[in-house]
């Protein structure tokens, strides 16, 4: 098989790289460090500081133009006089001065200077090469350095060259050393930026391409808002292509970077396109092995699909990777695709999750264990399950993120801890962790690299919704206002364009602009449909537009109580649905009548919402019947029920629903002190009447400018009942000027609602 | 002018075609030397007066020395010193010859520095190029350039990647002069579809008939290029190589094989040491010996010469021999699309999966439009075991080639295999409507029916597919597959109780000794079923005409008779 072998040997080219006028112009400036270094200026300089100084300059400067692109020679010449690094003049001089005499001497200059680099490297082997560092008497540059690396390549390469080849290497050094000549007479105030990723030049060695790859795809994974902006990093792209056709990596490079615009066609263009050509032809290894690339290749189709919303293509090509994973015995994709399955797929959800983690701690994958982990709590948390152990759960995968340091992990950990409080009514805890979550990021001290992924920005945005519900509303659009600048793109902006809506939407719900209001809760719809459908109902309600109101409420009941397959377990949502529900039947009847069934219905959904430890719902729920037993006439029994609730409300609800309670419990404190004697009872009337001033102020924080009124409507009826003239007159006179700013469109809040 | 309606004035285009082989031979215009000659001679018919001849006038008024030196060092290629001698020269034919003599030196260099394997020169690095481009530009838009001169404008602006400037260029070139078969060559290279073509204005000139099928072939609308080529050969010209072979090669992107095999015939009667084109006939043949060995004394280094040696090779199924020639292809020309299809034909059958993967995407980054490259891909990721992965490059194949049926079999076998049997569905019929160019589109409709439990559907199919198969000349290719549909058809004439189709089918079923058994035994059924038949017949008729049914009886009897005499024999 003489033949086969002679076309494998042909297929493989040999790694060669080009020897460019820029990596000349970079091995002299070495070399002429090097010579200046074995100067006598430099071994007798005084000034010990400045010397260390000038190595630290040097050494960062050239690994800064190892590892760039082919910069031209005018943006070169100015990071050595820029001000990032202190370079001895002397060696600017001499580098000047090399690069003239050889534009001038000709090609027998540039051989005898390719010649002269070996000079700096003496070969030292592990002996000495400490001794000899230290004394730096000959030898300056390490061969084992990268520097050495980097000029024993060039001067073999250099070494390889034709005369023919070292002929157009010295003429394309010309036109480098003219065009820098030329330009510089006409722009020397222009300043790069010292960390700009070369503007834009075309030719990129293997290398320079491959970490530039590297970076980029880094920052999108850590921190997008440092990456390039699409259209710019997909223009490096295609200049890289088009000096590596064979570098894979930039197909799936330009693939995240459209997803990161949505591009359907283009991404999938590029992902196959990356796994067409990253495949090695000249593997010979065994059928399993080789088919690996297909196998991740149908996985990350499946993530494709996933991310565009295509669940049905994701699952057929997740089938597809599953299935020749397992012809292939292929244990640790088959895990990757199981924890894609459980994201995909709703049935045996559990087992799927359960038989994932312990499939991959066995495997030894952490992170797709820890994934799993995090996964499970939250489908406990979903389902319902005991808190502790959907904590416990989360602790064991925050142990295994703390081994293996994964950053993304810790995050997404945090930020679903908050959600868990959030969801459990504890929203001063869900704010810490959030916080925490932000303090990681911030803490420079420690080991970590800062991530700045998914969870960060659901930090952000958990931030910003616990000060909106605080009325914090300008401290809200500036926290947004971050978020929009650190996350611009899809899908992380989906978070924060929730938040935004939301704080919009309250905003004026409060302040009842009813059209504003619906049009925020339309675009809340988009990014979270439940979550839009509830708040539609909600304005409708407020509106008194009952039946609206009760047409969106029942589509989400039928739809959880209906639909199955619907992923819709979230009891959460089903719980707001049923209380906004009973509420609708409530205000639709008073007060002609109050519906016969409404304390057993939202009874019912006292049982859902504890069952599943919704407190916070739980004490909103027992509001509304305190609420229902005040306007029945059980007014004891009201405060009763109140005493139970009032306390989480007050320590874990927002501004609104803390003065909501308290003008609650300030009606029953009055009405109950009905049995009291008259003076008992001015007393109470008093206090609760100073008490609604509380309440009044939460209002006017919220700038919920109706309910204010309505506080200081009661409040005068209060101050009349007790005779205090000045005391009614200063809130009737409130009263009246706030009615001039704010017109009431809802007259009943006061009377029938919460 | 309708380009379908052609008109064709001999005289006229002779007197144009010895007129434009002598300007563009004073040009070094090699190429456009060559097919106009060819047209010439295809001409040859055609004797024009001498009064008819054109008449050559010296237009190199007192630069005539300048030009003859600059010419003969042009002829010998040393470019950079044609270029010296004519560089100061005025007159538009010399100025051609500086321009065209650097443009080329520059191209010249870069292929001599290709072998230069240490420091391969960067594509896109232009330098030169680029300061010969801005000279002309400058001469552009001071409207001093010549036809000529456009044109090379024109390749220049294509290396450099400009493209729809460069079109906008040659579209001038041919109004100047419409006799520069180069400038439209590269014009229907670049142009994109078909509306372009009749968007822009070009000159009404007899080449344009040529310009248009040419660009019509590149586009692979094979069925109207097909039309004008044939009008063209009736008319005049059935003796150009250039026609015959374009003709022929329309036939082979209509797979009609015989028409095109005949013609390549008849080209090589005629000009036995044309080499263009022939990798496309080796496409065709079964039989490549003589064919390779002709092809390989003609001259070794040539494309085509490699491809037809490489496709010799791969039906001796010496697989690695014909990548290694492929590869030779490849050598000589990196742009060489159909070798890089070829060879990944080859590493398929060689099982290496991943080669072959790789040669087809070199093909489709140089081509997006190469629809074999992407129908191999689909292939190649099909065996690999992955349907769905696959459907993508069968849809882009389909997409370009929207009227070919196997593209459209491949996409319906893929959803088949991935139980979308709807959408398989829609693409078996979509195949058969096409005209199913290997017939097994009905076949497998018919099969899917049946999987589907459609029997009326699955019947009809197979129905169908019988009657086209008895209607074939060569009869019965798939043979296993055609008894297997009789098979089929007999039994479900059977279970409807049509006897007598039943019966046709069962014994159509003995012709063939695998399905000879299964035959014999249907023919058994179908006989117990009209015994059967019968006496309930005879309940419903009335009972009372005893005789009759007794003679019906008989007659049963008799025609058990004649059914089961094939079983005696």
């Amino acid at each position: 098989m003489t033949s086969a072998k002679e076309v494998t040997a042909s297929s493989k080219k040999p790694i060669t790289e080009m020897v460019t006028p820029y990596k000349l112009t970079v091995a002299i400036l070495i070399r002429n460090y090097s010579q200046y270094r074995e100067d006598d200026e430099f071994r007798n300089m005084e000034d010990e500081a400045l010397r260390c100084r000038y190595r630290r300059d040097f050494s960062t400067l050239v690994l800064r133009l190892l590892q760039s692109p082919d910069l031209p020679l005018l943006e070169l010449r100015n990071l050595l006089t820029s001000k990032h690094y202190t370079l001895p003049e002397t060696l600017i001089n001499s580098f000047d001065q090399t690069l003239a005499s050889l534009d001038e001497c000709g090609i027998g200059h540039l051989l005898d200077a390719a010649e002269s680099l070996n000079k700096f490297m003496v070969p030292n082997d592990n002996a000495n090469e400490s001794k000899s560092f230290l004394t730096s008497t000959t030898s300056i540059i390490a061969k084992t350095s990268i520097v050495g690396y980097y000029l024993r390549r060039f001067i073999i390469h250099f070494d390889k060259l034709t005369f023919s080849e070292v002929a157009g290497i010295y003429e394309a050094f010309q036109r480098y050393y003219n065009e820098w000549r030329k330009s510089s007479e006409f722009l020397k105030t222009e300043k790069p930026h010292p960390n700009d990723w070369c503007s834009n030049w075309e030719q990129w060695s293997k290398r320079q391409a491959e970490l530039f790859i590297a970076t980029q795809a880094a920052l999108l994974e850590n921190k997008e808002s440092s990456a390039l902006s699409p259209p710019e990093l997909q223009k490096r792209i295609s200049s890289i292509l088009k000096s590596n056709p064979d570098l894979a990596g930039a197909h799936f490079l330009s693939y995240l970077n459209y997803l990161r615009v949505d591009e359907f066609c283009a991404a999938m263009d590029s992902l196959l396109h990356c796994f067409d050509r990253n495949v090695d032809p000249d593997l010979k290894c065994f059928n399993d092995e080789k088919s690996k690339r297909h196998r991740f290749a149908a996985l990350n189709l499946a993530i494709l699909h996933y991310h565009f919303g295509h669940i049905e293509e994701a699952l057929a090509s997740l089938k597809e990777s599953i299935k020749i994973s397992q012809e292939a015995n292929d244990n640790v994709c088959l895990q990757h695709a199981l924890s894609w399955l459980c994201r995909l797929t709703t049935i045996n959800e559990d087992k799927l999750i359960i038989h994932c983690i312990l499939k991959s701690s066995e495997l030894n994958l952490t992170y797709t264990t820890s994934l799993g982990l995090q996964t499970f709590g939250q489908y406990c948390c979903l389902h319902s399950g005991r808190t502790y152990a959907i904590f416990e759960t989360l602790a064991k995968s925050d142990m295994i993120n703390c081994q293996h340091n994964y950053n993304d992990l810790v995050s997404n950990n945090y930020s679903m801890k908050s959600s868990l409080w959030q969801l459990y009514g504890k929203t001063e805890m869900s704010s810490l962790w959030s916080q925490l979550l932000l303090y990681l990021n911030l803490n420079s001290s420690s080991s970590n690299k800062p991530f700045y992924g998914e969870g960060f920005c659901l930090a952000i945005s958990n931030v910003a919704n616990h000060l909106l519900i605080q009325g914090e509303y300008n401290l809200v659009n500036a926290v947004l206002g971050f978020a929009k600048l650190k996350f611009p793109y899809a899908p992380q902006s989906h978070v924060w364009m929730l938040c935004e809506n939301l704080f919009v939407f309250t905003r004026s719900l409060y302040q009842e602009k009813w059209a504003e209001a619906e049009s925020a809760a339309q675009k809340i719809a988009v990014v979270d449909k439940r979550e839009g459908c509830l708040r539609l109902a909600e304005i409708y309600f407020y509106k008194q537009d009952y039946v609206e109101a009760d047409r969106c409420v029942d589509a989400l009941l039928d739809q959880y109580e209906n639909d199955k397959a619907y992923k819709f377990n979230d009891r959460y949502y089903y719980v707001r649905a049923k209380i906004l529900k009973a509420e609708i039947q409530f205000a639709s009847s008073y007060p002609d009548g109050i519906p016969s069934g409404i304390i057993t219905i939202l009874n019912n959904c006292l049982i859902e919402a504890q069952g599943c430890q919704l407190d916070y719902q739980a004490a909103l729920i027992h509001l509304h019947i305190a609420n229902v037993m005040l306007l029945l006439g059980m007014t004891g029994q009201a405060l009763r029920i109140l005493d139970r609730s009032l306390i989480q409300v007050l320590g874990h609800g927002g501004c609104y629903d803390r003065a909501r309670a308290k003008l609650l419990y300030a009606k029953c404190l009055v009405a109950d002190s009905h049995k009291l004697d008259d003076n008992e009872r001015r007393q109470v009337v008093f206090n609760a009447a100073k008490l609604l001033d509380g309440v009044r102020e939460d209002f006017q924080k919220v700038e919920a400018y109706s309910r204010m009124k309505d506080v200081l409507y009661l409040q005068a009826q209060l101050y009349n009942s007790v005779n205090m003239r000045a005391e009614r007159n200063r809130c009737a006179l409130g009263y009246r000027l706030l009615d001039e700013e704010h017109a009431t469109k809802n007259a009943y809040t006061l009377v029938k609602y919460l | 002018m309708d380009v379908l309606d052609v008109k064709l004035d001999l005289k006229t285009m002779k007197y144009d075609l010895i007129k434009g082989i002598y300007e563009c031979s004073q040009r070094g215009l090699i190429h456009t030397v060559k097919w106009l000659s060819e047209m010439n001679y295809a001409l040859n018919h055609v004797k024009p007066l001498p009064e008819e001849m054109p008449k050559y006038s010296e237009d190199c008024e007192g630069e005539m020395e300048e030009f003859l030196i600059a010419k003969s060092y042009f002829n010998l290629k040393e470019y950079d010193r044609c270029a010296h001698f004519v560089k100061e020269c005025s007159n538009p034919k010399p100025r051609f010859l500086y321009l065209y003599a650097r443009y080329l030196s520059i191209e010249k260099k870069k292929l001599d520095n290709m072998t230069d394997t240490n420091c391969p020169p960067d594509p896109t690095k232009n330098e030169a190029l680029k300061d010969l481009c801005t000279e002309l530009k400058i001469d552009y838009y001071d409207n001093k350039l010549d036809g000529y001169c456009l044109y090379l404008y024109g390749i220049i602006l294509k290396k450099l990647d400009l493209l729809t400037l460069a079109t906008d260029v040659f579209i001038k070139a041919v109004m100047l002069e419409p006799i520069l078969w180069c400038a439209w060559y590269e014009l229907g290279k670049i142009i994109p579809d078909k509306n372009k073509i009749y968007s822009s204005e070009l000159p009404d000139h007899w080449i344009k008939y040529f310009f248009v099928a040419h660009t019509y072939l590149e586009q692979l609308n094979n069925d109207e290029s097909l039309q004008i080529y044939n009008t063209l050969y009736s008319m005049g010209l059935e003796n150009s190589t250039y026609i015959m072979s374009q003709i022929a090669l329309g036939h082979h992107n209509r797979r009609k094989l015989d028409e095109a095999i005949n013609m390549f015939k008849s080209i090589l009667a005629v000009d036995p040491y044309r080499l263009d084109n022939l990798d496309t006939y080796s496409n065709l043949l079964y039989d490549l010996a003589d064919l390779a060995h002709k092809v390989v004394n003609i001259d070794k280094y040539r494309v085509e010469t490699c491809c037809v040696i490489g496709n010799y090779y791969s039906l001796r199924s010496d697989h690695p021999k014909a990548v290694l020639y492929f590869r030779r292809a490849l050598k000589l020309n990196p742009q060489f699309l159909s070798a890089w299809t070829l060879m990944g034909h080859e590493y398929m059958e060689m099982k290496n999966t991943n080669a072959a993967i790789q040669s087809y995407r070199h093909a489709i980054e140089i081509n997006a439009r190469d629809y074999r490259a992407w129908y191999g891909l689909g292939q190649t990721y099909e065996i690999l075991k992955m349907p769905n992965y696959c459907l993508y490059y069968y849809k882009k194949a389909q997409q370009l080639k929207p009227n070919d049926s196997r593209m459209v079999i491949a996409l319906g076998e893929a959803y088949e295999k991935l139980d979308k049997t709807e959408n398989a569905l829609k693409c078996y019929y979509k195949a058969c409507s096409l005209g199913d160019v290997e017939g097994t589109a009905l076949i497998k409709l018919a099969k899917l029916y049946d999987k589907l439990n459609e029997t009326e559907n699955a019947a009809a199919a197979f129905t169908e597919f019988c009657l086209r198969e008895e209607d074939k000349d060569v009869k019965f290719e798939e043979q296993a597959e055609f008894y297997n549909a009789l098979q089929y058809l007999a039994n479900y004439h059977l279970k409807k109780g049509e006897l007598d189709d039943a019966y046709t089918y069962a014994y159509k079923c003995m012709e063939c000794e695998e399905t000879k058994e299964q035959g014999k035994a249907l023919l058994k059924s179908i006989a117990a079923r009209r015994i059967e038949q019968e006496p309930a017949q005879n309940v419903v008729i009335n009972e009372t005409i005893a005789n009759m049914s007794i003679a019906n009886e008989e007659a049963t009897s008799s025609n058990m008779d004649i059914v089961f005499s094939p079983n005696a024999i």
